[in-house]
């Protein structure tokens, strides 16, 4: 399926795009000029599954109507790009592509905004030259005037950052292949996947999938092996009260880039680290692909090598709901059996002992990737929450499309309570919850919400609420406001409020729009 | 960037550099509360003014050092730098590089004179051999006068042949009243601004000694025929003491905040005649003269804590095998930190940086986690595997002078010129800087060859 492109001569256009006028009166006074179209990208909230993409586990989340969109002008005689960011705590930034078309640097040691465009555009880049080699082998890209306008909070884990990155790519793809090109959903969310890697954060694939795959009123069930692929199903038809999911956020801003030497990147690490720990304990041999450390296979790959060796099970998972349940039990007590004993932690010397190689080669093998650092590695905790997350998401799913509960009452309570236990295992297991996430779900649960949790990365950042639509609603953020907000924060604007409470409806993934 | 005093003459210039000296401690220990370097996102900011407009000695269309570091650094850098002028010896090679790299705002000057006096230039960027950056910037400084927009001058690494031919230059410079630049630029390398960070933040307690082990691979038994002649003869000062050993001596004592007090050393020439390879690196029989060192072992005493550093250079064949070819190795009451890399110059690779150790205050804990078991150590590997050491550090370095020229911080009272970097995180090394450094390596020589320890706690003062 290609990536919609609308135009003013479109029947239909996604409420998504209204915000295109005032797009252009804002290029128009920036550049003097009219842009040649806009590509725009949204956020997204995860329903459940957290810090399991990278595991390669499936995930639940939905695109919302928060998002950033690009005003784009086309320079086609000028190899440089010339970026605006309408927030103007984004200061205005100006590159050169290199002539000879080779990548332009992408500086991984500073933060700066400039950096995920980059990333979109290092990622289009390589696409372009694989789809047109005769053109992109040894010349550079064309020149654009960017004008970029989101409002996705930053750092509030709905995701801005994938949601520029695929808005970037969408742009640059764009811009190079002319109008007559269509992009595919699915070549869009494969080149985004990694983009982020280039500036050192090791992020799974859920945000670019969910950013390039929505749809008005659907949420997405989001698979990224045997292949990546995004399925959209809606919610299940209630009798009273329909699902409606709340998120308010904690306003604690995480900064990924700084903070992921402790945090994501460790995570990501002590991961990996623990499939490669299980795969030496019960010796079996991890599929490991070739490039850097963190490739060295993962927990999902683990799972595969253990039924293929013990079970004689060959072909690996193929994301099938019952078998996968019965597995990730089974893996659940091989965590307990393994670490079991030792849910302190590991040092270097431990960990590097438990894989039966020198610290050394642990080292460098695991932790020179991306930036780390740690007391201890967490393999006990890490494993635990991810296996048994990635099971209540096949729970969750089994509910959201098998239709297979009585009641409504039957439906938000055993929904609500899958995300009570992945927010209770995203704090005591994964510790990427904080104090402030904790007392908003707190807050949300006395007040008529049925499930309560963490959404995105975590480490402050958005929660995401099971509410049913109507008072529900209502009571939830009345609560919110005021035992949260105006305690947490006494000169909080209305506006602001406004914005930190979001009841979302899904809307529709990456599109352009043609002027 | 530090507000600085203008001064009358370089006499009054030089003796003010004492306070500074005593000044920069204190900046570095107000620098220890904040981390905020890596948060700075006033990167490439583009200006509402004209850029700088840049003039290069030496800069050819596809080899040497200008055409791998300097000319990519500033082309990432468009709205801050722009190349108006090129000098080389033969006009021809600077007509072809504009033609070649499009450097469609950029003229060819035919002589050293229609350069220096040309007002399309505000800094200048020497690049072409250190045995022949006396003989160009001594007229450079002359004629130039005729230029009144010029404002600073940046140097390459060794600025000089000998310790007089820098103090010239320093003084020549200074009174032609320019700002200067010098590519010590491992300074803005951020592996060692990371090592800076955790060690000026308590992370490893009081330094308690130090050793570094590197590679300098030219000088060992085999040459390769490309490599230039220069760099293997004594006079003109580019060697293992000039080039391997005092970038990575300049980078630790960055790191460490502190100057030496005593110092000695040996050197060694036990391989006088080098074998040339041929282009593959095959043997060709033929042997070559080698008048400058293979060997230096060094050790100091650092003023701050009178910290023991130990350090053994050495030329030959990098070794990846089993061996590291840069290992920096610094020990402290708290944690240790080791810096490794695959080449002998920290300035231009991409390193890795280990720390291990634990602060009694304990470290703040991200929002959401469970605050640290200060009774633990801590383990951090810092390394950025895709890092471009060689374009990276340079084009930091661009950047810190962009920073300063366009005041990107927005920082009041901002002096016209600075005299020196000293140990601050910010802004970026200068011809002082290089003068105290070249004053050291004048001491590792004489220490050699007179055999014993030197005190050299007064060459960062005006003798």
């Amino acid at each position: 399926m290609s990536i919609p492109v609308f135009s003013t001569s479109s029947d239909y256009i996604p409420a998504a795009l209204k915000k295109v006028p005032s797009i252009l009166e804002k290029f128009t006074k920036v550049y003097n000029v009219k842009p040649d179209f806009v590509a725009r990208s949204p956020g997204r909230v995860n329903l459940i599954g957290e810090h399991i993409d990278y595991c390669d586990f499936s995930v639940l989340p939905l695109a919302i109507d928060v998002d950033m969109i690009l005003g784009i002008k086309v320079l086609s005689n000028e190899s440089s790009i010339t970026l605006t960011n309408d927030d103007e705590r984004f200061a205005q930034r100006k590159f050169d592509m290199p002539l000879d078309g080779s990548y332009v640097e992408i500086d991984a040691s500073v933060s700066d905004w400039s950096n995920y465009f980059k990333c979109g555009l290092h990622v289009a880049h390589e696409y372009l030259k694989e789809k047109v080699p005769e053109k992109y082998a040894n010349s550079p890209l064309t020149g654009l005037q960017v004008f970029c306008q989101g409002n996705v909070p930053t750092g509030s884990g709905l995701s801005s950052s994938a949601a520029f990155i695929c808005a970037v790519a969408l742009a640059v793809v764009r811009a190079n292949l002319g109008k007559d090109y269509h992009m595919s959903k699915q070549d869009l969310m494969k080149i985004t996947v990694v983009a982020e890697h280039y500036v050192g954060v090791n992020n799974g694939g859920m945000d670019q999938a969910a950013s390039v795959c929505g749809e008005e009123n659907h949420a997405l069930y989001v698979e990224f092996k045997p292949e990546l692929k995004a399925t959209s199903f809606k919610f299940p038809k209630m009798k009273n009260n329909a699902v409606e999911f709340v998120i308010a956020n904690t306003l604690v801003v995480s900064n990924k880039f700084e903070t992921a030497p402790t945090n994501y990147n460790l995570r990501v690490v002590e991961v990996t680290v623990a499939a490669n720990v299980l795969a030496a304990k019960y010796g079996v041999s991890l599929n490991s692909k070739q490039g850097d450390g963190l490739s060295k296979g993962n927990l999902r790959d683990f799972m595969n090598a253990y039924y293929a060796t013990y079970q004689n099970i060959t072909t690996p998972w193929n994301g099938d709901v019952d078998s996968g349940i019965e597995r990730l039990s089974k893996m659940i007590d091989l965590v307990d059996e393994c670490f079991g004993s030792k849910k302190n932690g590991y040092t270097v010397d431990e960990a590097a002992g438990a894989l039966n190689t020198s610290k050394e080669e642990f080292t460098s093998t695991y932790l020179t990737t991306f930036p780390v650092r740690f007391q201890v590695l967490k393999l006990y905790q890490r494993a635990r929450h991810v296996y048994s997350e990635s099971l209540r998401v096949l729970k969750a799913l089994k509910l959201m499309t098998s239709g297979s509960f009585e009641s409504d009452e039957d439906f938000f309570k055993s929904f609500g309570s899958l995300m009570n236990s992945s927010q209770e295992s995203c704090d005591k297991l994964y510790e990427c919850s904080c104090p402030e996430t904790d007392k908003i779900c707190e807050i949300a649960l006395a007040n008529g919400s049925y499930g309560s949790r963490l959404t995105g990365a975590g480490w402050g950042g958005c929660t995401v609420h099971l509410v049913p639509a109507g008072e529900s609603v209502e009571n939830v953020k009345k609560a919110l406001i005021e035992q949260y907000y105006k305690v947490q924060f006494p000169s909080i604007t209305a506006a602001e409020i406004d914005e930190a409470i979001i009841v979302s409806k899904p809307t529709i993934g990456s599109c352009l729009y043609e002027l | 960037m530090r507000a600085c005093q203008q001064f009358n003459n370089i006499e009054e210039k030089i003796l003010h550099t004492q306070t500074l000296l005593k000044r920069n401690k204190k900046n570095t220990q107000r620098y220890m509360q904040n981390s905020d370097y890596f948060k700075r996102s006033a990167v490439s900011t583009v200006p509402n003014s004209d850029p700088i407009r840049v003039g290069i000695i030496g800069l050819s269309s596809h080899k040497g050092w200008a055409f791998k570091a300097h000319y990519p650094a500033i082309s990432q850098l468009p709205s801050q730098f722009q190349i108006t002028a090129l000098y080389n010896e033969k006009i021809e090679t600077s007509l072809e590089t504009i033609k070649k790299l499009k450097l469609s705002e950029a003229t060819a000057f035919p002589n050293l004179e229609s350069f220096a006096s040309s007002t399309n230039i505000d800094m200048f960027v020497v690049c072409n051999c250190v045995p022949d950056h006396y003989k160009t910037i001594i007229p450079l400084m002359e004629h130039s006068k005729k230029n009144p927009n010029l404002k600073y001058i940046f140097v390459e690494w060794a600025i000089g042949s000998s310790i007089h031919q820098v103090e010239v230059i320093y003084k020549a410079v200074a009174e032609r009243g320019l700002q200067s630049i010098v590519a010590l630029q491992g300074r803005k390398s951020p592996y060692i601004l990371r090592a800076k960070e955790l060690i000026s933040q308590g992370y490893i307690g009081e330094i308690n000694s130090i050793e570094i082990a590197a590679n300098g691979a030219w000088y060992g038994y085999n040459r390769h025929m490309k490599s230039p002649m220069f760099i293997y003869e004594m006079e003109n000062g580019v060697n293992l003491v000039t080039t391997t050993f005092a970038h990575t001596i300049d980078i630790l004592q960055y790191i460490t905040g502190s100057y030496f007090s005593r110092i000695n050393s040996m050197l060694f020439n036990n391989i006088p005649e080098q074998e040339l390879l041929d282009e593959y690196g095959k043997k060709t029989g033929k042997k070559v003269p080698k008048t400058v060192p293979d060997h230096l072992l060094f050790q100091g005493a650092l003023m701050n804590g009178n910290v023991p550093v130990s350090c053994s250079f050495k030329g030959g064949k990098p070794t990846k095998k089993f061996t590291k070819n840069l290992v920096i190795d610094i020990h402290g009451t708290k944690g240790d930190i080791k810096l490794e890399g695959d080449a002998g110059f920290a300035e231009i690779s991409n390193l890795v940086l280990y720390y291990n150790g634990f602060r009694e205050e304990g470290i703040p804990a991200a929002p959401g986690q469970a605050s640290y078991d200060t009774t633990k150590e801590f383990t951090e590997v810092y390394h950025l595997r895709n890092y471009n050491a060689i374009l990276g550090n340079i084009y930091r370095l661009y950047q810190s002078v962009a920073d300063f020229h366009f005041n990107t911080q927005n920082l009041t009272n901002v002096p016209s010129q600075f005299i020196m970097q000293g140990f601050e995180f910010k802004g970026y090394p200068t011809l002082m800087d290089a003068l105290i450094l070249h004053r050291l390596i004048e001491n590792v020589y004489r220490s050699n060859i007179i055999g014993s320890t030197v005190n050299v706690s007064n060459i960062t003062q005006h003798v």
